[in-house]
């Protein structure tokens, strides 16, 4: 059996696994569950998720603008990680991006193409406020 | 218009890093301007793309730009389309570039910019700008 057979079966069996018989696990995380799968299978892993999603919290991390194609702002979630000289940014996608998909001018995927994908700037801000925060009070 | 603030349409990996900084110091160093924000990443795609406007890849790109530019209130906004001649004739390709970038975004300036490498010895230019 080959890697992305393997995997593209054990991906939505991960998601769907049960603690007990009636019960399914609270969180999934899944780590590019894009590597060795055919790209054209995306979409149909994606549908496995999104059907695991409703009794269990999936939270996958990607660099596959094909998995990205399937991205919608409507049911799901994304933060975006970008990298910025030397230190790596993580946040919700930045307004312009997500009205960008919403409006269908790009796909999140071929925003991801053409590196324009980027983390809300004052996010991220107010991230940074909040850890110096913390850091204060535990101090 | 000592500020401004510019959204990059460029073709090359290079240009997505030389493009801004080409453009600061040619804002404060060239012109003496007060302040200039070039909008970070510029927007890449490949050039025969942008110079078809293949799938309408020039008029999207100029519109993410102009929502990346957003208000600018006291400052200037312009779009930069900059991208190499190669073979194509600049002075007839420019115009028909500006026209489909400024396609339904006349609320937003935009200027494309064709570039031209010169011959070594100088006194001879790139043989599509003699055509002109």
């Amino acid at each position: 059996m080959t890697d992305g057979t393997l995997r593209a079966i054990g991906t939505p069996v991960a998601a769907m696994q049960l603690v007990d018989r009636k019960t399914s696990v609270r969180l999934v995380g899944i780590e590019d569950p894009e590597t060795a799968l055919h790209p054209a299978a995306a979409g149909a892993l994606m549908d496995s998720l999104r059907e695991a999603a409703e009794k269990t919290q999936v939270l996958l991390t990607s660099h596959s603008p094909d998995l990205l194609d399937q991205f919608n702002p409507d049911s799901d979630d994304m933060l975006v990680a970008h990298s910025n000289q030397g230190s790596t940014d993580i946040g919700p996608a930045d307004p312009v991006s997500i009205e960008s998909i919403k409006s269908h001018l790009y796909s999140a995927g071929e925003l991801l193409r053409i590196d324009q994908l980027q983390p809300d700037k004052d996010a991220s801000e107010r991230q940074s406020e909040l850890a110096f925060d913390t850091v204060e009070e535990q101090s | 218009m000592s500020r401004l603030k510019v959204a990059t349409i460029v073709e090359g990996h290079g240009e997505v890093s030389s493009v801004p900084i080409l453009l600061e110091r040619l804002w404060y160093e060239l012109i003496g301007g007060e302040y200039i924000e070039v909008v970070r990443p510029p927007i890449r795609q490949p050039r025969d793309k942008l110079a078809k406007n293949k799938d309408d890849a020039l008029v999207d790109a100029v519109n993410l730009a102009a929502a990346k530019l957003g208000a600018t209130d006291d400052t200037h906004a312009i779009i930069l389309v900059l991208i190499d001649t190669n073979s194509d004739q600049a002075c007839k390709l420019a115009p028909q570039m500006l026209e489909w970038a400024q396609y339904g975004r006349r609320d937003k300036d935009v200027a494309c910019v064709l570039a031209t490498i010169w011959e070594a010895h100088g006194h001879r230019g790139n043989r599509s700008l003699r055509r002109c």
